[in-house]
């Protein structure tokens, strides 16, 4: 019985229109955007090398990063035909800010990408996370939305439950049919895509590990298909009409899909306020100069009332310490002393701030996305996005990338570089090695353990919405009264 | 004829659930929308408020340009952000030169947006401003409203009995039309409306400098004519179909192919077309053109050292020649980049036009002041802002190289009044110049869809 239906509604399907509209959208669009975000990914690619190239001949040892400033490059995702996720706001690079001094370099985050393309920005990319959010959800939904509201309303369904048909037989088979038949139509699609990345000579291919975050994509694309699925099958259980089915369905996809993860953003932002970065800039960099004003204070004090130096000029003092005087070798020991005091009190103090904010901003983004998860539209595209490492955990990756990059430069320049203070004279940095290479820090993406680490929440919510609706549906259909 | 019509329309959406659907979304969407706008507005306005206040108490004269991190300019927050948040979020809003006096002029001034990485969430999802209502909430419900208006009475045969009267068809097709239009636009209007009053609380003003009612009136303008084309969508697509579902779901298949598809195939089309070089690139280009610059002058000067006749003059005539030199070379570099980059935006404007919602959602942006106007805008003035800087801090800075040393020293007035970046305004007259053709894109487009449906109308045969 269950096979007479599932091939009834698999005929049933195919003769109609929308499966023709399907197999089109899903054989031109897929490939499309594979090969769009494929040729993107290639310009970048080498726009990128060539950045790196001219990088690295500009700087080849300590004193090039020294006058003209170091950084560290991130390379675009080769899997961003997955998803864009958040890729036009992510650091394009971290970079030394101003000189680089004994208080240590200052890194921050510069993103040149976002320019590049701003009405991408603005009208958004046609990746595989958009098509399957919106195309293949719509299609999937056009599936079912009529399979039983429309047999409730042309009244085959009460001549089929006149036979001995189980009901919970019929309504598997339905979802059976359904899923078989836009699970193949889109992995069709999938299929003519892989072929198009694989004539251009597509990066995926050549490692095993972006091949296989490819197919967990796929994975997921295919669970989240069938959500939707499951919700048009629930919604046309129902609904006695087809027509009230569809409209119903298309209401709740625009709830679910456009208003409430925007919504979820507004709702953290209300109830957990956090102060703007570029205040927080500021006011790290007037700790810094309190503390530079504080520490050249207390050298002058140190200066004017040490015994046996306060009395020396400028140039006796050097002199003297060339000479190995006691007095000026203590001096300089006192200073330096000073100078990593007030190194470490404004590193604890600006690391302070940064964890503070860094914390306000976790928990603001936390709820903005435990109530997203409401939606199974954000489920899925986060899912996207972090396999895509386009997403959030690699922005925190470039963040500790950042800390990195700061500790190379501190290691090879800012450790080295302290600076013996006596009046207006300064005399060091003679403890750098100039012609060392420079600090470098390499790119390293999000790993995969990390990926599950971070959405396996979402996995979870898309699983328990997929058994929700189709239980809701399941119910939905054997209360069905069919007089 | 025409009134009764109107009427039976107007009385028969009444009665379904539709007005509730519509009147509901409008009413709590957009003010909500207009609410978060305003609110967000308020937030960065205080945030540059605040950094610029902290920036001017630590930086009053060039000395402290010098002395403490560089100098910095501010692009303040559009007041109409309620509108479009546009590019808002990757538009650099702070525009910094060089924390080092090393750099010779004419000095890179870096260009960032620190407040993109606070709104990552926010750009993620998307903003939920007008601009997204209207363009995909509001053309999604002039679809819900039009597409069984003519199918749904040919499915149940009332179109017949309508017919069969003396009616002429024209009078029949435009009740339609205007009556759709009315409840679509009046819901709009009174959401409008409750709209203005949430930012009168919100401490807005609507007239007068700064009031928002002039750029409001044009956003409501270009919202009208969108939802307008929508709907005329509706009722051709409602006209050529014989089955209201039919007309639905071809309905909805255009709705996202002409918001979600369209538009973004658009973009990538004129980047295959006419692609750029990334701003990455760009500024690495500038640094080995500027090393080489400096190599070049270097070698220049030092040949005056060993001449045995160096003077100053000799030496600051060398450099300003090499200054005008890279001058030179910069301006060619971004003159060549600005030139690709607006040849692929405008490549990309004109496909994109060929789909409503682009006609609306670009223009959106630059009335909302938070498009590529406002960008090229902020980096005119931070051109100025640089020129004044290199003129008179970094500029300032005299070099005389002697055998075994040099001397640099500040020749400039050390406690002269800092430079500061001014914000240029866009005045109103360019933004309605700028998004004029969209705006009559989009009235061909309702002539079009609306002649569509009257003609497929008119065309059809009730037996």
């Amino acid at each position: 019985m269950f096979k007479t239906i599932v091939i009834k509604e698999f005929q049933e399907n195919i003769r109609d229109f929308r499966f023709v509209v399907a197999t089109l959208l899903c054989m031109i669009i897929i490939p499309l955007g594979f090969f769009i975000n494929a040729k993107d990914y290639q310009a970048k690619e080498q726009n990128d090398r060539d950045s790196v190239r001219l990088y690295d001949d500009s700087h080849k040892m300590v004193i090039d990063v020294m006058r003209l400033g170091g950084a560290a490059f991130r390379p675009s995702s080769p899997l961003s035909m997955l998803s864009g996720g958040v890729e036009h706001l992510l650091p394009t690079s971290v970079e030394t800010v101003g000189y680089i001094t004994n208080w240590g370099a200052q890194i921050q985050f510069v993103n040149t990408r976002s320019l590049d393309s701003p009405l991408s920005f603005l009208y958004g990319r046609i990746d595989l996370s958009f098509i399957v959010a919106v195309i293949m959800s719509l299609l999937a939904m056009l599936f079912t939305y009529n399979s039983i509201a429309g047999e409730k309303e042309k009244r085959t369904l009460s001549q089929i439950m006149a036979n001995a048909v189980p009901r919970n037989t019929v309504i598997m088979a339905k979802m059976t049919a359904g899923s078989l038949l836009v699970g193949v139509v889109f992995l069709l699609g999938i299929l003519l895509g892989l072929f198009v990345l694989l004539i251009m000579g597509h990066a995926i291919f050549s490692d095993a590990g972006l091949f296989g975050r490819f197919l967990v994509g796929v994975a997921a694309s295919l669970a989240y298909i069938l959500v939707f699925l499951t919700f048009g099958l629930l919604v046309s259980s129902l609904n006695r009409s087809a027509l009230s089915a569809i409209v119903g369905l298309m209401v709740c996809w625009v709830i679910l899909f456009l208003i409430l993860p925007k919504a979820s953003v507004i709702v953290a932002k209300i109830l957990r306020p956090v102060k703007s970065q570029q205040v927080i800039d500021i006011e790290k960099s007037q700790v810094r100069m309190q503390m530079q004003r504080e520490e050249d204070q207390e050298i002058r004090q140190l200066q004017k009332t040490m015994p046996g130096v306060k009395d020396m000029t400028e140039r006796d003092f050097f002199k003297n310490l060339r000479a190995g005087d006691e007095n000026a070798k203590a001096y300089n020991k006192k200073q330096t002393e000073v100078q990593e005091q007030y190194r470490i009190k404004s590193d604890t103090e600006l690391d302070r701030i940064d964890a503070l904010y860094e914390n306000q901003r976790h928990l603001q983004a936390e709820i903005a996305r435990n109530i997203s998860r409401l939606s199974p539209v954000s489920c899925f595209v986060h899912i996207m996005a972090e396999l895509s490492n386009t997403g959030f955990a690699e922005y925190r990756a470039w963040q500790e990338t950042r800390s990195q990059f700061k500790q190379a430069v501190d290691r090879d320049i800012s450790s080295k570089s302290g600076f013996t203070r006596f009046g207006n004279m300064a005399v060091g940095g003679g403890g750098i090695d100039r012609k060392a290479p420079a600090p470098k820090v390499e790119y390293k993406p999000v790993r995969f353990g990390d990926v599950a680490a971070t959405t396996w929440p979402d996995v979870l919510v898309l699983v328990i919405f997929g058994f929700l609706f189709f239980a809701g549906s399941y119910v939905a259909f054997l209360r069905y009264d069919v007089r | 004829m025409f009134k009764a019509i109107f009427a039976k329309e107007l009385l028969e959406n009444f009665a379904s659930r539709r007005i509730l659907m519509v009147l509901v979304l409008c009413l709590i969407l957009v003010p909500l929308g207009v609410y978060v706008g305003g609110r967000d507005y308020q937030v960065r306005l205080h945030a540059y408020q605040e950094s610029f206040r902290l920036y001017q108490q630590d930086h009053k004269t060039v000395e402290d340009i010098l002395y403490k991190g560089g100098g910095k300019g501010f692009r303040p927050p559009s007041p109409f952000g309620f509108l479009s948040q546009g590019l808002d979020i990757i538009v650099p809003n702070i525009a910094e030169s060089p924390a080092t006096t090393r750099q010779k002029p004419p000095i890179d001034i870096r260009l960032n947006n620190n407040q993109s990485y606070e709104n990552l969430y926010a750009s993620f999802y998307g903003p939920l401003d007008l601009v997204f209502i209207v363009s995909v909430i509001m053309t999604f419900l002039a679809i819900v409203f039009s597409f069984g208006a003519v199918s749904g009475e040919k499915e149940q045969g009332t179109l017949r009995q309508i017919l069969g009267n003396s009616v002429p068809r024209p009078t029949v097709i435009l009740a339609k039309t205007a009556a759709h239009f009315s409840i679509l636009v009046g819901a709009f209007l009174a959401a409008m409306i409750l709209s203005l009053l949430v930012l009168i609380a919100c401490g807005y003003s609507l007239a007068g400098p700064g009031g928002v009612l002039g750029e409001t009136a044009l956003a409501l303008v270009l919202s009208i004519l969108v939802i307008g084309a929508f709907l005329n969508l509706g009722l051709l697509v409602s006209a050529l179909t014989r089955q209201a579902v039919s007309s639905f779901i071809i309905l909805l298949l255009c709705w996202v192919f002409l918001f979600g598809v369209f538009p973004r195939l658009s973009v990538v089309m004129a980047q295959l077309i006419s692609p750029v070089k990334s701003q990455q690139l760009l500024l690495q280009e500038r640094n080995r053109v500027r090393l080489e610059n400096e190599k070049a002058r270097s070698v220049e000067i030092d040949k005056i050292v060993e001449s045995g006749d160096n003077t100053q003059e000799k030496q600051d005539a060398v450099s300003a020649e090499f200054r005008a030199k890279l001058t030179q070379a910069f301006q060619k570099l971004d003159r060549e980049q600005d030139n690709r980059q607006n040849a692929q935006m405008q490549l990309a404007v004109h496909i994109s036009r060929l789909s409503p919602v682009s006609c609306f959602v670009r223009p959106m942006a630059e009335v909302a002041r938070t498009g590529w106007m406002q960008f090229e805008q902020y980096r005119q003035d931070v051109g100025r802002f640089g020129a004044a800087l290199d003129d008179q801090v970094y500029g300032q800075y005299q070099e005389f190289r002697q055998k075994g040393g040099s001397n640099v020293g500040f020749k400039g007035n050390g406690s002269a009044p800092a430079p500061v970046l001014q914000a240029g305004r866009i005045r109103t007259e360019d933004v309605v110049k700028n998004v004029l053709p969209d705006a009559l894109l989009l009235v061909a487009f309702n002539l079009l869809f609306f002649t569509g449906a009257f003609v497929a109308f008119l065309r059809y045969d009730v037996r």
